[in-house]
């Protein structure tokens, strides 16, 4: 697609995602045995033709630079167009932080509306979706319109989260409503968004903070050409832990609504060299994804393991997302867990119960860089985080043992 | 640009003892291990030694290994200063065509250290599984005061006439070396690696265009031991010559045991290669897997153990993978079976075939010295029909399609072709043995 400019927004931190997103945006948060959640819009981008990318960050933006870097693995390291981070800056008139999404777009106005682009593209980088941007970009042309917003059916009980929009046969969206109580219609806005250039210059200023309140509803209201395009595919939130934990799931069905292994839509990464997975002599795996560099000697069902991901001699993993390097020692069992990266997970420690729910009153969550001593028990639904420490914690990552006064045993974290 | 080191990486070897899998492609570029070619060992070595300026040179079949090399992204080879060239035979100024030996190709190419100034030139063979810090070789070569050092291995006696054997004296100073011996006086074989100082390599060579020779083992080395201080530098590691395909099934299955002789992955130590993006490896609700390697990209329905599989392999339900070596995207049907054989990449095996069973009953019938062990090895792209069987010491020509095999029976020792290309390489002066 020529003469598209695009602008991924990544500043979303999630609220009870908090553990694994202490260190890291929403948009960079692993998914799928060896992605984040960005390479899917990013991919999808690219798929699409559109090669002229910004990536608009905030919260925590090391964990994206780190990963993007100049765009090599997407073949986006360019001459012309490319990707670029912006983050906020120093400016003349001091230093002022994204206040939301439209301040985001006002302070690189400049940037994102340079005058090669005929089309903005708008997109979230905070969900996983495969989305060909093709159809969408046309349709908007199509119509001459201002804004195109992409719009997707949910089950009428997910409808409470998203703005959800009213439709004209012909496509003009008429109503927007934000979290409606009662939803008049199944359509529900992606944060995915066509503007005319032009447009968005002059509807953007330093009164504008969020682009829902702040510019789409204003534009629905005064009948501004704005239209709606339907999207079907696959589009999950991951914000919240259960959304994150589910939409990981799903990668396991027998015939996955998002296929990972279709050739000619391949979910494009930045990766490390890692040898191949090594199974050992009594290594039992049903139902999982186990990626590169990971090493099983135990049992492993329904999970998802990342790099280096080791699973000891009888210990076993059951209904579990895993992270890179964490290391699962000899007879541990763990069950309905997200476990961050650099976890160790001690000789005959025991986390979560195969009974749990799989919502957040179920599901344990392990922080970044934890050791749980041997034998320790982590009940279902517990969380379990370096906390204070954040950023400036010791090497490695904080001991449990330490934050308990030395001792094993039952764990209750906060 | 200066550049004191140099690297010469020899990758023009025929591999003519690993049938139809180096029929395509130079040895180096064999895959191996999963998920790497032979040659991802030197090259990850040179790196990893700071080895950083690298000309690899290529003659037979160069397309896969140009495009495994690239501009050597992976191998941060990309580079401004140094990085690596592939050097390819060119039209010069005398009558030179192909390289005629080792020792003539580097000759061809001996303006690298030229240009560079270099005062070492490693020449490194492209042939070879191991994990050698060449920087311990380096001061060795330099405290010993030596104008070349090779590097050694102790190998069993009784596989001694197979190498280059050097004999040391107490100072580590070669003062014997016997190519291919019968009776063997020694057994530490040269491994490859040569260490030459510039100026006594281009002297070397110089003489050695008089005499008429091409190689560095029959030529140049053994008119170098009389009068130069030639030094052989013991290694000790895991040093694995693949090129029979005995030895390249055997060290391809050793990494399936829980404590392989050679590990693929050692911490501070990568072995970098093209990578590939795929997603992890899918295990479906029926998979049964033990002792085995499997790359990304695969997705595993049946039954693998003691197996080496590489990407995007797709092993459906009910079928069963054994002792067997599965390279790159092959489609092991429903059903099918697979014993002690290697399928080169993208093969289709069919429904409920069977691809390695009953007794070994003789050799190969083209090939009986090189396939004898009771493999089968089935070409690039083949396509066998449902419920073929294959017995032992097959080999499948690339490209076939049912409608080539001659019945659902191939017994013990066939070869099954097509009469297009494809089959063992032919054994002209071009091809270079390594």
């Amino acid at each position: 697609m020529k003469r598209v400019g695009a602008v991924i927004l990544a500043g979303g931190k999630s609220e009870d995602l908090q553990v694994l997103t202490r260190h890291r945006a929403t948009a960079a948060l692993p998914f799928g045995g060896r992605y984040r959640v960005i390479d899917f819009p990013l991919s999808s981008l690219v798929h699409s033709d559109i090669t002229s990318i910004s990536v608009l960050t905030q919260y925590a933006p090391v964990s994206l630079n780190n990963h993007i870097e100049i765009g090599r693995p997407w073949d986006l390291d360019r001459r012309d167009g490319g990707i670029r981070l912006l983050q906020p800056y120093v400016r003349k008139d001091g230093t002022r932080w994204y206040a939301g999404t439209a301040d985001a777009l006002y302070q690189n106005i400049d940037v994102i509306t340079d005058d090669r682009y005929r089309d903005v593209l708008v997109i979230s980088g905070d969900a996983v979706y495969t989305m060909d941007f093709g159809p969408i970009v046309e349709f908007h042309r199509d119509r001459g319109a201002r804004i195109t917003l992409v719009v997707r059916p949910f089950p009428k009980k997910y409808l409470r989260n998203f703005g959800v929009v009213d439709v004209d046969p012909g496509g003009g969206v008429v109503d927007f409503m934000e979290k409606p109580k009662a939803p008049r219609t199944d359509l529900a806005s992606l944060g995915i968004y066509v503007f005319d250039p032009l447009y968005l210059r002059e509807h953007l200023s330093t009164s504008t903070v969020d682009l829902v309140h702040d510019v789409i509803l204003p534009a629905v209201q005064r009948e501004d050409r704005v239209v709606a395009y339907r999207f079907d595919g696959f589009w999950r939130d991951v914000g919240r832990a259960q959304g994150y934990y589910q939409a990981n799931r799903a990668l396991l069905d027998k015939l996955p609504e998002l296929n990972l292994y279709d050739p000619y839509w391949r979910i494009l990464t930045k990766s490390e060299e890692r040898a191949p997975v090594r199974l050992l002599s009594n290594a039992v795996i049903k139902q999982s994804i186990v990626a590169n560099g990971a090493v099983v000697a135990g049992e492993v069902v329904n999970s998802i393991l990342f790099p280096g991901v080791r699973v000891s001699e009888g210990a076993c993993v059951v209904d579990s997302i895993v992270m890179p390097e964490t290391v699962i020692h000899e007879g541990a069992k763990v069950f309905r867990a997200i476990i961050d990266k650099d976890v160790s997970v001690g000789a005959g420690a025991r986390v979560g119960d195969p009974g749990a729910t799989l919502d957040q009153n179920g599901l344990v969550q392990i922080g970044k860089g934890i050791h749980i001593p041997d034998g320790t028990h982590i009940a279902a639904g517990e969380t379990v985080d370096a906390g204070a420490y954040g950023w400036s914690g010791p090497p490695g990552g904080r001991r449990i043992t330490d934050a308990l006064g030395g001792g094993a045993g039952d764990l209750h974290a906060k | 640009m200066p550049s004191e080191v140099y690297t010469y990486v020899l990758a023009g070897g025929v591999g003519s003892r690993l049938s139809i899998l180096a029929a395509a492609r130079a040895k180096p570029a064999v895959p191996f291990g999963g998920k790497y070619r032979i040659i991802d060992f030197t090259l990850s070595n040179c790196v990893n030694s700071g080895l950083y300026d690298v000309g690899v040179l290529t003659q037979y079949r160069p397309l896969s290994l140009n495009r495994h090399i690239g501009i050597g992204r992976p191998w941060d080879l990309d580079r401004k200063t140094g990085g690596v060239r592939l050097l390819q035979p060119y039209l010069g100024s005398r009558d030179m065509d192909w390289y005629r030996g080792t020792a003539d190709a580097v000759l061809q190419n001996i303006d690298q250290i030229i240009e560079r100034d270099s005062r070492l030139a490693f020449i490194l063979s492209g042939d070879h599984i191991y994990r050698m810090d060449y920087r311990k070789m380096r001061d060795f070569h330099e405290s010993s005061g030596a104008d070349l050092t090779i590097a050694v291995k102790e190998v069993p006696w009784e596989d001694a006439p197979q190498y280059g054997v050097m004999k040391l004296g107490d100072d580590g100073r070669v003062v014997g070396f016997e190519e291919k011996p019968q009776n063997a006086t020694s057994n530490l074989a040269s491994m490859g690696v040569y260490l030459f100082s510039a100026d006594v390599l281009k002297r070397a060579l110089g003489e050695m265009t008089e005499t008429g020779g091409n190689d560095f083992g029959k030529d140049v080395i053994p008119a170098m031991i009389e009068d130069q201080r030639v030094f052989g530098y013991v290694f000790d590691g895991y040093w694995q010559d693949v090129g029979t395909l005995d030895a390249y099934f055997d060290s391809n299955i050793d990494l399936t045991r829980a404590d392989p002789v050679f590990q693929l992955e050692v911490p501070g130590w990568k072995t970098y290669t093209q990578a590939h993006d795929a997603p992890g490896v899918k295990f479906d609700s029926e998979a049964v897997i033990r002792s085995s390697v499997v790359a990304n990209g695969s997705i595993i329905e049946g039954t693998v153990e003691r197996s080496v599989v590489f990407p995007g392999v797709h092993v459906r339900r009910g079928a069963v993978v054994r002792e067997s070596i599965v390279l790159d995207e092959c489609d092991v049907g429903i059903d099918a079976r697979v014993h002690r054989s290697i399928l080169d990449k993208r093969v289709r095996t069919g429904r409920a075939s069977v691809i390695g069973s009953g007794n070994v009953d003789g050799p190969n019938e083209v090939a009986p010295e090189h396939l004898s062990s009771g493999l089968n090895v089935v070409g690039r792209g083949c396509r066998l029909p449902d419920e073929v069987v294959i017995t032992r010491n097959c080999v499948l020509f690339p490209g076939l399609s049912p409608e080539n095999f001659p019945g659902q029976l191939i017994s013990c020792g066939k070869t099954v072709s097509n009469g297009h290309e494809g089959g063992p390489p032919p054994h002209d002066r071009r091809a270079l043995h390594f």
